[in-house]
């Protein structure tokens, strides 16, 4: 069954469209990332212009990371307050980030800046996790494992892990991580994750999860939760600055492939309180270095299309 | 006086109507409506010719603005180049032909006419730096995108005074007034021409949001939103049991 999308302008097959949606939404109740990087490459794959592809999907991951964080916060898998001080600083970082990327595009080279980054950044982020991970897995099954974190019966309640900054005047409390950390750090992880939304038009998902488990040092079970809880708030408002400037966003596609991602969303999240945490951070590393190898390929490769053509009416 | 003028108009406008009259055409369908389900259409041009002659017909969709942006290889990868605009480019070229163009009409003929795909210039309004490869660049993702269509056997004579044309509107089509300009040929040159225009618009749903879209964009994002939360809200609301 096909279905006319009018800003696109053109139909697309609309079963599809709602598989695309699914394979997105287990992938963001998998491992919290937005599920952009997989969707926008499909979609274009499919003929849907990329202006229109890059737009829609900001505002479709909107609805897919509601899901993803409810689902998250049944469990009380969410760290709230950490997640209200990254958004604040990824607010200011997106606003930085737009202009930061006008100013490089008046530069010239701004497409080598971006796409350089964007591999040097995944690749950085991958490689490390991938061998970190690799290692904890690898002396998981080599001896019995002493879990922490779990209490035996008749120990206290432990106190906060310290953290950076944990003594300084903006230190604060988070409960739900069990730490103390300058509010800065947040505020900072949140700032970088919201230049590089505005900068490479991901969700920031890639970095976040990362940054969360090494530099914020939260329990990895609480990561995923967080991490879509905010990016809820980062692609509303990438979903504003596309409408209103781009006229990119296609309600139409967007509601569909909402409704195949909102079925795959829950079992992406069973999924991801079964397995253990760190071969989950060792599916993720194996995801992002496979974008990564995809991106590469995508640089190196002379491109079987050397020409991009856009259509306005007059 | 005045009678004398009045004849003189009269014969003046003679071979005008006559002309008008060698050739009666009409489309199958002179409104596409483009609705939810809409996958492209398929278009009919139908007429009759007075005498036999050879018939060319040329599909002209509404003007647009081209943006063409080619991939460079600098050091060692591929990026996105700097880009051109051509402008005014037709959204829509078809030529559909009884027989091959070369074989009913002179150079000059198809050149004046736009008989061939290749007879296109570059528009007036690009910008200078813009060279006849990004041209042809241009068309060729069009005729990919089959916007741009050469067919030199779809104009079938059904009888010597009976002629009919088929060609196919992608999906992709461009929203806007049509027009297709009907040439019928003796000689290698035009004989006769008869223009009939056709409209393809959005309709119901589709309407509603292409005009929100454009008009109303702040409106058009808060909605998208809502729908978007309401949608992943509800939807977890409802699968809570799975998850």
């Amino acid at each position: 069954m096909d279905i006319y999308l009018p800003i696109a302008e053109m139909s697309v097959n609309a079963f599809l469209l709602l598989a695309i949606g699914a394979v997105g939404g287990f992938l963001s109740g998998m491992f919290g990332v937005g599920g952009g990087f997989l969707l926008t490459p499909l979609l274009a794959f499919i003929g849907v212009p990329p202006a229109v592809a890059v737009g829609t999907q900001a505002s479709q991951m909107v609805g897919t990371s509601l899901a993803g964080s409810l689902a998250h916060w049944k469990r009380r898998h969410i760290d709230i307050r950490m997640g209200l001080a990254m958004m604040i600083g990824s607010f200011a970082g997106t606003t930085c980030g737009v202009s930061l990327f006008r100013w490089l595009q008046q530069m010239g080279h701004i497409n080598l800046v971006i796409n350089l980054g964007y591999v040097a950044m995944l690749g950085g982020i991958g490689g490390m996790m991938i061998v970190e991970s690799g290692r904890h897995l690898l002396r998981r099954t080599c001896r019995v494992h002493a879990q922490s974190g779990v209490l035996s019966a008749g120990e206290k309640q432990p106190i906060m892990a310290r953290s950076w900054g944990a003594n300084s005047i903006f230190a604060m409390d988070f409960p739900a991580s069990k730490i103390r950390i300058s509010l800065i750090v947040p505020l900072c992880v949140g700032f970088v994750g919201g230049v590089l939304v505005a900068m490479l038009g991901i969700g920031g998902g890639f970095v976040l999860v990362p940054a969360m488990i090494y530099i914020l040092r939260m329990p990895p079970v609480l990561v995923n939760g967080t991490s879509l809880f905010q990016i809820v708030f980062t692609t509303a408002f990438a979903t504003l600055l596309q409408a209103v400037l781009n006229n990119s966003v296609d309600i139409l596609l967007a509601m569909v492939l909402l409704a195949g991602s909102v079925v795959g969303v829950p079992f992406g999240t069973r999924m991801a309180v079964r397995i253990n945490p760190e071969l989950g951070r060792f599916l993720l590393a194996v995801v992002i270095l496979a974008v990564v190898v995809k991106l590469v390929v995508d640089l190196t490769v002379t491109p079987h299309q050397l020409f991009t053509l856009e259509m306005k009416l007059l | 006086m005045i009678i004398r003028i009045l004849v003189f108009a009269l014969v003046l406008m003679t071979p005008l109507t006559a002309m008008a009259e060698e050739v009666e055409a009409e489309l199958s369908d002179n409104f596409v409506a483009v609705s939810v389900g809409f996958n492209g259409a398929k278009m009919m041009v139908f007429g009759t010719v007075k005498s036999s002659a050879d018939v060319a017909i040329v599909v002209e969709g509404p003007a647009t603005r081209a943006k063409l942006r080619g991939k460079k290889h600098e050091m060692g990868i591929w990026v996105n180049g700097d880009f051109v605009e051509l402008s005014p480019v037709p959204g829509f070229y078809a030529v559909i032909a009884s027989k091959p163009v070369s074989d009913m009409a002179s150079l000059d003929t198809i050149d004046k006419y736009g008989l061939k795909l290749g007879s296109l210039k570059i528009p007036r309004d690009s910008v200078a730096t813009v060279t006849e490869s990004d041209y042809e660049a241009m068309k060729k993702i069009r005729v990919s995108q089959q916007l741009f269509q050469e067919n030199p056997s779809g104009v079938k004579i059904i009888s010597e005074n009976l002629f009919r044309a088929d060609f196919n509107l992608p999906s992709s089509v461009p929203i806007g007034t049509y027009l297709a300009h009907i040439y019928l040929l003796r000689n290698g040159l035009v004989v006769a021409a008869r223009d009939v225009p056709f409209l393809v618009a959005q309709v119901g749903l589709e309407a509603t949001i292409y005009n929100l879209a454009h008009s109303r964009p702040f409106g058009y994002a808060l909605l998208a939103l809502v729908l978007s939360l309401g949608l992943g809200g509800g939807a977890a609301f409802l699968f809570r049991r799975v998850a």
